[in-house]
């Protein structure tokens, strides 16, 4: 597998020669990426690599301090704040590794949220977030709060949330980090699969290979770039 | 070589012939190498010499003459304590991977294009063990599966671990 | 022991110890100023505002004062709850390295007792200096010209001064009274030595202070017709301090089911992310913002009265500097409570926001904009505060004035006096939420850096 580009005239989603720094450490190194519609691209290498620095930038919620980040070939690192956050919410989903859920919101209001930005209304709101709830097979959990859930059915609402809008893109940091091999792979059988007969593509930052083993192709990423074993540094 | 206790475990649901037990034998084990045929009826003769298989029957027909065999009672008792004994955990015999990795270091040659190779390549047979798994029909498939792709994980971990020491003592030279 | 306490101390975060601090020292001090007026005599050798320096009158302004404490200590408990999550950690990896549960519990009793006993010494110094700047004195301390006269405004007697033993235990007391109220707060810290627990929804806010409420209301139907009954509950002192007792208790138990009763309506109806939050965060949590929604409720309560009495006197022409100056002092007292009030709900909103910054910082990725979770804390304060002022003001009227307010004999001033005060306690409540939100502002920012998304 090569691990750099993707079918580069098609990419969704193109990040190229990223830098990125948290105080002191660089956590991004000039890292660039594509990602093709419908993809299931994971990002890998070890800890500190810049995996997930790299995930949020492409999802547009941090801003790299330079190289550039293209959605559907128009720029989105430099839009403003406002204008970013109204692209997340139309086009992208995020699940992470755990606590992402509001801890007062029901499971079915948690997944309600995104509509409710988008102006659907309650009813239809509360009846979309219902049916994703059910197509993830957390049906029955709709009125639990977040506290009582396991991993696993966190998980799904979470996933729930993040696919609720149709997004072309899901990204997931490390969705299986908390949960025990086989709820993980319940989790990814559930991402992966909806997400193909949705058409979205797939981010996935994980360390675990056979997490990384759902996806179509890997990226691995070493001291804040893309691994090229090739060049000997 | 436990092949025979599997093949005693097919037979202990009920009389089969040795290319029935093949094929049993490959679907309970998906993801392990498929047996051969010379196999099987080697082993099959080997355990009616022991006495713990028996021939049912021979099916005649209009093809070649078919043996049916079937477990005797000494082969549910070597069947059964069989199934009670836990495996001895190892050791294992070092792998082609690590010969050629410690080989390629004496060597002083850079290691890593080879490891990110080998890498690519684990990764591509476990993503096809994942897909195969995701369409396996029952859970025992799904079991037998696991094991596989555990294994190849480890190779896979002990590829990074491996990776990321070359590139640690590269920093460290440097 | 004593090291560890300290380390813990430094590492606890700065506001909650200012807070507790801030709040003891100006508790201590408004209740040395009580204990001074209750020292004076029938005849002080001094010269004070009348609420002071009239014994038949002195009894309300210590009621008032009084019940100034209860705002400050609201404040005090929202404090202490501050960085409740973290410490709980703190404290249970101490209880893994091996402390015990009763070593737990005196670190955490020591994290308050420190600044509360600094608190409370400040106090003295606090009573000090209003005694010099409000202090009376045989030529009547600070004064304000009116016309020709010239009124003592002093409020801090000086003639007599807390014995050495008064001041003593008031310090112990108010120390002691932070010192149970941080260990109330932190009750369950020293429990288990795990992690944290998964945590549902408590039980849900009974609704007998409503209950006790609308009693009270039914009581003065016939005190506004046989005058005897009105005279035992709302002028015979005995009766007046009982039944302020017994609102004041009623509100302070009514605030969470109110807030509760809010949350539970607006969920059901909300269409937008800041309302379902508001809504959600009442009905799980009522308590800290029925608290702050019974203290504006009694403002409310004071409010609707003295508009009320303020109506009656500029109707009937009485209105002297007496009574401008002691409703003056009011309004003061209610807007400080207000105030309180709101650094309360601010205290409250730093509280959730940072318990909640992944859940917050995840919402701003999923796409939700920074300014709704700011718009959801104002909304959650709204909920509670615009209808506890607006009941808790009706109450007042109604309790004071009864049908006497439409009384066309009366003339428009107390119709109007009143109804002023029906429309302006919600809006400075209002403005009191709005405050709150924007103390915490950098909070709110803060609370949605994608930093808190990272794993590590």
């Amino acid at each position: 597998m090569t691990s750099t580009d993707g079918s580069g005239a098609t990419a969704l989603l193109r990040a190229h020669a990223l830098h990125k720094s948290f105080g002191r450490t660089e956590a991004l190194r000039g890292a660039s990426v594509e990602v093709a519609a419908g993809e299931v691209v994971a990002l890998t290498g070890p800890s500190g690599s810049g995996k997930s620095t790299l995930l949020l930038c492409l999802a547009g919620v941090l801003r790299p301090e330079a190289g550039s980040v293209a959605y559907d070939g128009s720029r989105l690192d430099d839009l403003p704040e406002a204008t970013r956050t109204r692209l997340r919410r139309r086009e992208f989903g995020l699940v992470l590794q755990f606590g992402q859920l509001v801890p007062e919101l029901s499971a079915v209001q948690n997944v309600m949220v995104p509509l409710l930005l988008e102006r659907h209304g309650r009813a239809a709101a509360r009846t979309a977030a219902l049916a994703w709830l059910d197509r993830l097979g957390a049906a029955g959990l709709a009125d639990a709060l977040p506290g009582d859930l396991s991993g696993g059915e966190s998980q799904r609402v979470a996933m729930a949330r993040a696919l609720v809008t149709g997004p072309s893109v899901v990204f997931a940091d490390e969705p299986t980090g908390s949960l025990d091999r086989v709820s993980g792979e319940d989790v990814m059988e559930v991402l992966v699969s909806t997400a193909q007969s949705t058409g979205a593509a797939v981010v996935l930052v994980t360390h675990d290979n056979r997490v990384a083993a759902y996806a179509d192709r890997e990226v691995v990423l070493r001291d804040g770039a893309v691994d090229d074993p090739a060049v000997v540094r | 070589m436990s092949t025979a206790h599997v093949l005693l475990g097919v037979l202990a649901g009920g009389p089969a012939h040795g290319y029935d037990l093949k094929r049993e034998h490959d679907a309970r084990l998906p993801g392990a190498k498929p047996l051969a045929y010379g196999q099987v009826y080697a082993t099959l003769a080997r355990l009616e010499r022991d006495g713990q298989v028996e021939v049912a029957a021979t099916e005649g027909g209009s093809g070649p003459e078919r043996t049916v065999y079937a477990i005797s009672e000494v082969g549910e008792e070597v069947l059964l304590d069989w199934l009670a004994t836990p495996e001895q955990p190892g050791p294992y015999a070092a792998e082609e991977l690590v010969r050629k990795t410690v080989t390629a270091l004496r060597l002083h040659r850079d290691a890593r294009p080879f490891l990110a190779a080998q890498r690519a390549l684990h990764l591509e047979r476990m993503r096809a063990l994942v897909a195969e798994q995701r369409a396996a029909p029952d859970v025992e498939a799904r079991i037998a599966l696991d094991h596989t792709i555990v294994h190849l994980d480890a190779d896979l971990r002990w590829l990074d671990d491996a990776a990321a020491r070359v590139a640690d003592e590269g920093n460290a030279l440097r | 022991m004593t090291t560890l306490a300290l380390v813990l101390l430094r590492r606890g975060g700065r506001l909650r110890p200012v807070v507790v601090a801030a709040t003891t020292a100006v508790v201590t001090s408004l209740v040395l100023v009580v204990v001074a007026v209750l020292m004076l005599p029938a005849d002080p050798d001094e010269l004070l505002f009348n609420v002071v320096q009239e014994p038949g009158l002195r009894y309300g302004t210590v009621l008032g004062m009084s019940l100034l404490v209860v705002p400050l200590l609201l404040l005090l408990h929202q404090a202490l709850r501050l960085g409740n999550a973290s410490r709980q950690r703190r404290l249970a990896g101490l209880r893994i390295a091996g402390v015990t549960a009763r070593e737990a519990r005196l670190l955490g009793a020591g994290e308050v007792a420190v600044p509360a006993l600094v608190g409370s010494l400040l106090g003295i110094v606090g009573f000090g200096v209003l005694r010099s700047v409000l202090g009376g004195g045989a030529d009547g301390g600070p004064s304000l010209v009116v016309g020709d006269y010239g009124y003592s405004v002093a409020l801090v007697p000086t003639s007599v001064t807390p014995t050495w033993w008064m001041v003593t235990s008031v310090v112990a007391g108010v120390t002691a009274l932070g010192v149970l109220l941080g260990l109330r707060t932190g009750s369950g810290v020293s429990d288990p030595p795990h992690g944290v627990s998964r945590r549902s929804a408590a039980r849900a806010p009974r609704p007998w202070g409503a209950c006790v409420l609308v009693a009270l209301v039914l009581l003065t139907v016939p005190a506004a017709v046989v005058p005897p009954v009105a005279y035992a509950l709302f002028v015979d002192g005995f009766g007046t301090l009982a039944l302020v007792a017994v609102t004041v208790l009623a509100f302070v138990s009514t605030g969470p089911w109110a807030a509760h009763l809010a949350g539970r309506v607006a969920q059901d109806r909300a269409s937008t992310v800041p309302v379902l939050l508001a809504a959600r965060r009442l009905v799980v949590d009522p308590r800290p913002a029925g608290r702050a929604g019974a203290a504006v409720g009694g403002v409310g309560l004071v409010a609707g009265g003295v508009g009320v009495l303020l109506g009656d006197v500029v109707g009937s022409g009485g209105a002297d500097f007496f009574f401008v100056f002691s409703y003056v002092l009011v309004a003061l007292g209610l807007l400080v409570t207000l105030l309180l009030v709101s650094l309360t709900l601010a205290v409250h909103s730093v509280e959730t926001l940072t318990d909640r910054r992944r859940s917050m910082a995840s919402l701003h990725a999923l796409g939700v904009p920074a300014t709704d979770v700011r718009r959801s804390q104002q909304w959650e304060g709204y909920l509670v505060a615009v209808p506890m002022s607006l009941v808790g003001t009706l109450l007042g009227a109604w309790t004071v004035g009864g049908t006497a307010v439409v009384d066309p004999a009366a003339g428009p001033a107390p119709l109007v006096l009143t109804l002023a005060c029906v429309v302006l306690t919600p809006v400075l409540a209002a403005c009191a939420v709005r405050l709150a939100v924007a103390l915490t502002g950098p909070v709110a920012r803060r609370v949605v850096d994608p930093e808190h998304l990272r794993t590590a």
